[in-house]
């Protein structure tokens, strides 16, 4: 009897283990396959401009087809990162991602204080840089790893072109210093 | 023998029932989050920091990289009106007005979360796309099959579903999502 039942609760604590580690894994294994599948060629801190979603973009669940994505993995374990990114009608928007889904910071063009959004990303604990560009949001990242994601409306397909070449514009590289 | 036949058998009872019911706890209601206006639902805390352990696994597996509810509000559904399931063997008249956002769109998902295939190419209408009647609101048919006028299609034989997106949702909808005021999605017909 009471072989059962020890048997019964080992389970269950097991269960119980088994069920919150798969839960709390889920996302940060997602996150990093996602990361890695759009570096492709490991390039971190820099743009990487993807084209109008079709039924063949299967990197990422759900994308929206009207919007133009630029995606920069961010690693800021050599020091901040500063991402500027020129403005188009009528919505762009910069959102910063941690390496465990959240959403840490965003910022849309309404918001924006001048032709773009200008953004410095330091990590939790890195020293603040000393020289952050006037007019710069200075963020602090929860994690070192982790993405920045432009989202841009597409009017219509004809507005596309232009917007594709604004969007080309914009920069995420270390900040010099 | 029989210690190892016990004690390894708990552990792989364990382990079995720990995924079973993380994977049936994050599998009901997609992002089914608590607010619903007629067959569309939507949740409050998807990609934000505040978000549980359960709502950031299920935007792992459903919305990844969606954003804040001030920035952007999502709202799925996954029925008609009547609460059937949507199928690609039937066609929707979907009809409504302007949502109280800056930009909206409406986009149209497999069982799978990507785009649905389609030789026209058109996978959502929005704000900027959409064709509208002379009083400016709007009908559009879903379906498999080819239509006049606003169409989204479909694939025969799939179930699907769609995703409604506020682009700065007004601060009445994001202080009360339920408030809402989304297209109906009426069932016209199926094969």
């Amino acid at each position: 009897m009471k072989r059962v039942l020890t048997f019964i609760v080992g389970a269950a604590i097991v269960a119980g283990a088994v069920h919150v580690a798969a839960v709390w894994a889920l996302p940060r294994v997602v996150m990093t396959k996602v990361m890695a599948a759009v570096a492709g060629d490991a390039k971190v801190n820099k743009f990487i401009e993807q084209p109008l979603a079709t039924a063949s973009a299967r990197r990422v669940v759900r994308p929206s087809p009207d919007l133009a994505y630029s995606i920069c993995i961010l690693d800021l374990s050599k020091g901040a990162v500063r991402v500027q990114v020129p403005l188009t009608e009528p919505y762009t928007s910069v959102a910063l991602y941690s390496s465990t889904t959240d959403n840490y910071f965003v910022r849309n063009d309404r918001e924006a204080k001048g032709k773009k959004l200008d953004v410095v990303i330091v990590s939790k604990g890195g020293d603040a840089p000393a020289n952050v560009p006037e007019g710069a949001d200075v963020v602090t990242a929860p994690t070192a790893k982790g993405l920045v994601l432009v989202r841009r409306v597409v009017e219509n397909p004809e507005a596309f072109p232009a917007l594709d070449e604004v969007r080309k514009k914009a920069t995420c590289a270390p900040l010099q210093g | 023998m029989k210690k190892i036949a016990y004690w390894g058998g708990m552990i792989v009872l364990g382990i079995a029932l720990g995924l079973g019911s993380a994977r049936m706890m994050l599998g009901f209601g997609q992002l089914d989050g608590g607010y619903s206006v007629g067959p569309w639902k939507t949740g409050t805390d998807f990609g934000s920091a505040n978000a549980g352990m359960y709502t950031r696994a299920r935007v792992a597996l459903y919305g990844l990289l969606a954003l804040d509810r001030k920035e952007t509000m999502y709202y799925t559904a996954t029925t008609d009106d009547a609460g059937a399931p949507l199928s690609g063997d039937c066609t929707y008249v979907v009809e409504g007005k302007d949502f109280a956002a800056r930009w909206w769109s409406v986009t149209a998902y497999g069982h799978d979360s990507y785009l649905i295939p389609n030789d026209a190419n058109i996978y959502s209408f929005a704000k900027t796309t959409v064709k509208r009647e002379a009083d400016g609101h709007y009908i559009v048919r879903v379906s498999a099959e080819r239509q006049d006028g606003n169409w989204l299609p479909l694939q025969r034989g799939q179930i699907f579903d769609m995703t409604a997106r506020f682009y700065n949702p007004d601060p009445s909808v994001s202080a009360a999502p339920a408030s809402a005021k989304l297209p109906s999605i009426r069932k016209e017909s199926c094969k």
